[in-house]
């Protein structure tokens, strides 16, 4: 302090303290007179800080002003008063801004999650592909009516149907058939596997792309020798590491290479993201021509013959799809009456965008229809907080009136400042969508199409700005109505609590508080029905044990048949000679991989008409495939190489008719679909025809699903040997992690096998993982929607109830000291608060049924109205708005009545 | 129009009055304190009767040294005439304000 005290009153002020000290001492002993010394220590310090500020202050000014001047320039510095100015304007800001900030802060975080909703679905669903006139790009598809299940298969079609098209429809102008194709890369002992496609020589015309380096394919190459190929840029960039005289290089496995003759532009893409089911997720690097024979093969020409090609067109511009479907329907009616089945063909026809995304456009709409319910209840809160802030403020607003502001020029100015706010929250939001766009990609599950092209682009950010004036619009209405309507008189009788005007606000409240119960409660029933439905469908037994199992594909495109034959012999001993695993075998396919080679097989001596024909599922296994995945055999046995046929294999036709006939195992519903009576174990021995030729059945096998929506099934197991296919999915056993074991397995392979490529090794249950991964995703984010959806809801009720005690108080003590006990006051209360909070949830359950019923669809084995879902969901809302007014209501009460009565 | 004093202000004023010849740092301190029935700042009493004196209200000078053992020179204050005039716009403007006040007390029916 000594050091604070100006040099003139040092001497003056210290020597007073000492005295007053000393004389202290003496009244009141050493240590009251301590602390007193202290206490002025301290006053007096923050005094004559005070002090220098003011004499700092008068240095700059006038040494001689009067004392009225003087102050004047004390009052306008504003360092000397700096803690009561910070004082002023902290109040300031936080009476006016704080309802802003929340307004901005909540509309931000509401319009950010819709729009970055919006861009997903406007990525996926709304933009057109990357390619010139894309809406003219059609895939065409062929069915069979009378096969049951066919048409989930429609957009395979036959050569046969492909050639008729091509010279007959003349509603397009150019057709192209595809097929995935691939080859193995050598590369030093680690072989690679390139997919790509065989295409017709006029693909890229139709698609409208031009080439970057090089030229792209022509009607020539599609008998040349030579293997013309076209690369994709990414393939380019990788491999040939973009060098620009790629042009000519070749590339192939050694004796049946390719050579480069152009390279696509880097816009191209053809994987799940840009052309679809065409090639179902992988990335394509390379184009080949795809030479249909000069139709010697009979399968070109067989009509109901290789369903195994997809086919794209362009329409002419000018052609309707009605006109080009009917034009495909007249050529396959045609074409059908030819063959000798008595079978229909029926055309189909879609958007190749369309249905790249089919499977993806119910769950997007739903998801941006649940993030705008919340930023639904995010406007309907605000609202009701602008309600009780112009209740609390009414006499401004009656003095405002008062001095000639019409209503409606008071609730103009509402609506303008909510808007305004709207308009902030809005640019704030996009900020946010950004950010959280971001994150939503980063997590979406791989098989979601099109999800590379999502961006923030102009379409998303006026979607943006319409939706924050949208906002900004619901937000100020109701409150703006009320003004509107109302007369200033009412808010300048101002002393009871209980005027007209604050029944009409709190009504305006009760409405506002409903209809946010009633959409917590129709985004929480779509949440649940969705949540039950996927553990339904999770918690469906697989019919196989993916624990402690690995699976690996190992694609043996590069060997021939008799080569892959001794390989696959050799492959599962192999395997499981490595330590830590305890069995190894391997499938053609796993099961929840899909439907897939699906054959015809007849029984002998039985007639069935060609409609009726059962179609099963081929698999072709390694004996002990069945305990590798874990599948119990329910009658007979497993494969065994025993059961191979001694000697060399057939070289031809008459030597095949002399072997023994082969074996198969069956799996249960096969065994239904085939001899529905018969009882499993009477089965074994029995004969079938498949693919012309008598196999026998030799075992039972119980039935492995191969998705997780559809019923499992019918399998036939044929032992590999009697076809070598050329990709296999090795299983093997084993406690250790797919990561440990991952480089040995890999190892084992190319011992056996070096130029077999293994793209893929995980967990066996990864399969499983993935196939439901976008459900999981939809589900997680409808589980966040509807618990924010909750959340503010509950908030509202908790501001509802908050503002509607605290002007209660009076009335509440009054209760109390007339005999009402605390239970009467807190039913008093809740009455009010949970009134409108039960209709809200009636409502909510009633649109909820009509929600689940448009959801209908995408629900597995769960009713759109199942209570199991509904009854928890009112409970949940009603428990948590009785949860949000536990604490004001407490407070209230428990407030001493005798204060609250006076304070008035 | 002379500008507002504060409340320490006014009491160092009137304890100068009251004081007169004999107003000096540690009495005014001790009146203040007297009057009101709470401790004061001596800084603070100091720090207003600066800010007085260079507003022209009060004149300050310093004494000769007592002649005693532990006598030392003492800051002495006297109001000026602009501060007697300030003193008395002051009770003329407390007056205007408690005009047609009445506090009630206790008792009183309310």
């Amino acid at each position: 302090m000594r050091w604070l005290t100006p040099a003139d009153l040092r001497a003056s002020i210290v020597d007073d303290l000492d005295e007053v000290f000393a004389r202290r001492v003496v009244a009141v002993g050493a240590r009251r007179a301590r602390s007193w010394y202290r206490r002025q220590v301290w006053v007096g310090s923050w005094a004559l800080f005070g002090l220098h500020i003011d004499r700092r202050d008068r240095r700059s000014g006038h040494p001689n002003s009067t004392y009225a001047e003087v102050d004047a320039m004390r009052r306008r510095s504003l360092f000397a008063n700096l803690w009561q100015d910070l004082r002023e304007a902290w109040r300031a800001v936080r009476h006016r801004f704080t309802f802003a900030g929340v307004a901005i802060v909540s509309l931000a975080l509401g319009i950010g999650a819709t729009t970055a909703m919006f861009s997903v679905v406007n990525g996926v669903l709304l933009r057109p592909l990357d390619l010139p006139d894309s809406g003219q790009l059609m895939i065409l598809g062929e069915r069979i009516p009378e096969i049951p299940g066919d048409a989930r298969f429609a957009f395979l079609d036959n050569p046969a149907s492909f050639f008729a098209w091509r010279q007959q429809a003349t509603d397009f102008s150019g057709l192209s058939a595809i097929q995935a194709s691939s080859f193995t890369l050598p590369g030093a002992g680690r072989p690679q596997l390139v997919r790509g496609a065989r295409v017709s020589a006029n693909f890229f015309d139709v698609l409208g792309v031009r080439a970057q380096l090089g030229r792209l394919l022509a009607p020539p190459d599609e008998h040349d020798k030579t293997q013309p190929m076209v690369i994709t840029d990414r393939f380019w960039r990788s491999a040939f590491d973009a060098d620009p005289g790629v042009v000519g290089r070749r590339i192939g496995p050694p004796g049946a290479e390719a050579i480069v003759v152009g390279v696509l532009p880097p816009s191209f893409r053809m994987h799940g993201s840009s052309l679809g089911p065409l090639l179902a997720g992988e990335a394509t690097d390379y184009f080949e021509a795809l030479g249909f024979g000069p139709g010697s093969d009979t399968h070109l020409t067989t009509v109901f013959g290789d369903f195994n090609y997809y086919v794209i067109g362009r329409l002419r511009p000018g052609v309707r799809p009605a006109a080009a479907l009917a034009q495909l329907n007249g050529i396959l009616a045609n074409l059908a009456r030819t063959a000798p089945e008595k079978l229909r063909l029926v055309a189909e026809l879609a958007s190749v965008r369309d249905e790249a995304v089919a499977a993806a456009r119910e769950d997007l709409w739903l998801l941006l229809s649940g993030v705008l319910a919340v930023l639904l209840i995010v406007c309907v809160n605000l609202g009701s907080l602008w309600v009780t802030r112009i209740a609390d403020r009414r006499r401004d607003w009656a003095i405002r009136a008062a001095l000639g502001a019409a209503p409606s020029r008071l609730a103009r100015q509402v609506l303008g400042e909510s808007l305004v706010l709207a308009l902030i929250g809005g640019v704030l939001g996009l900020l946010c969508a950004a950010v959280s766009l971001n994150a939503l990609l980063a997590v979406a599950p791989a098989n979601v199409p099109r999800l590379d092209e999502v961006r923030l682009d102009w379409r998303v950010l006026g979607f943006g700005l319409l939706l924050s004036l949208l906002a900004g619009l619901v937000t100020g209405l109701v409150p703006a109505l009320r003004l509107n309507r109302s007369d200033p008189q009412d808010y300048l009788k101002a002393t009871s609590a209980a005027t007209t005007a604050d029944r009409s606000s709190l009504r305006s409240r009760q409405v506002l508080i409903g209809l946010q119960a009633a959409l917590a409660t129709v985004l929480l029933s779509a949440a649940g029905l969705l949540g039950l439905s996927f553990y339904r469908l999770v918690s469906q037994p697989t019919g196989f044990s993916a624990e402690h199992a690995l699976s690996a594909d190992v694609m043996l495109g590069a060997y021939t048949p008799a080569q892959r034959d001794q390989l696959l012999r050799r492959l599962p001993a192999e395997v499981a000679a490595l330590p830590g695993v305890t069995e190894a075998a391997f499938s053609s396919h796993l099961p929840q991989q899909g439907e897939i080679w699906i054959e015809k097989i007849t029984v002998p001596g039985r007639v069935v008409a060609p409609a009726e024909e059962p179609h099963i599922n081929v698999r072709f296994v390694s004996p002990g495939s069945f305990a590798a995945l874990g599948i119990p055999m329910l009658a007979g046995r497993d494969l065994s190489e025993s059961d191979r046929p001694p000697g060399p294999p057939p070289t031809s036709a008459a030597e095949a008719a002399a072997e023994p006939p082969g074996v198969l195992v069956l799996s249960k519903t096969a065994a239904r679909l085939l001899w529905a009576d018969t009882p499993p174990r009477d089965l074994i021995g029995r004969a079938l025809v498949l693919e012309g030729e008598t196999v026998h059945v030799i075992g039972i096998a119980a039935d492995a699903r191969a998705s997780l929506a559809a019923a499992p099934p019918a399998v036939v197991y044929q032992p590999y040997w009697e076809e070598p296919p050329a990709r296999i999915s090795l299983v093997a056993r084993s406690v250790m992690s797919a990561a440990a074991l991952a480089s040995s397995i890999r190892a084992a392979v190319w011992r056996v096998a070096p130029l077999a490529p293994v793209p893929t090794l995980g967990p066996l249950s990864d399969l499983e993982a993935t196939a439901v991964a976008p459900q999981r995703y939809e589900l997680a984010l409808l589980v966040l929607f509807a618990s924010l959806a909750l959340l503010l809801a509950a908030m509202g009720v908790y501001a509802l109830v908050a503002h509607s005690v605290a002007r209660r108080r009076k009335e509440l003590a009054l209760r109390t000291t007339l005999g009402a006990r605390a239970a009467d006051l807190w039913r008093l209360v809740l009455r009010q608060a949970l009134a409108p909070v039960a209709s809200g949830v009636a409502v909510g359950l009633i649109a909820a049924v009509v929600v689940g019923r448009l959801l209908a669809a995408m629900l597995f084995d769960v009713a759109p109205a199942s209570p199991v879902v509904l009854v928890p969901v009112a409970l949940a809302v009603l428990v948590a708005a009785s949860a949000a007014c536990l604490v004001p209501t407490h407070r209230a009460i428990r407030a001493d009545p005798w204060t609250a009565l006076r304070a008035e | 129009m002379p500008s507002a004093l504060n409340r320490l202000d006014v009491l160092a004023l009137l304890a100068l009055e009251r004081l007169g010849e004999d107003a000096y740092g540690v009495a005014v301190c001790d009146d203040i304190s007297a009057t009101t029935g709470r401790d004061v700042s001596i800084a603070a009493v100091y720090v207003a009767l600066d800010r007085l004196e260079r507003r022209g209200l009060v004149r300050a000078w310093s004494s000769e040294p007592r002649p005693e053992r532990g006598g030392r020179s003492r800051r002495h204050f006297a109001p000026t005439a602009a501060g007697q005039a300030a003193l008395r716009a002051e009770r003329a403007l407390m007056t205007r304000m408690w005009r047609g006040v009445t506090v009630p007390g206790k008792g009183s029916p309310r």
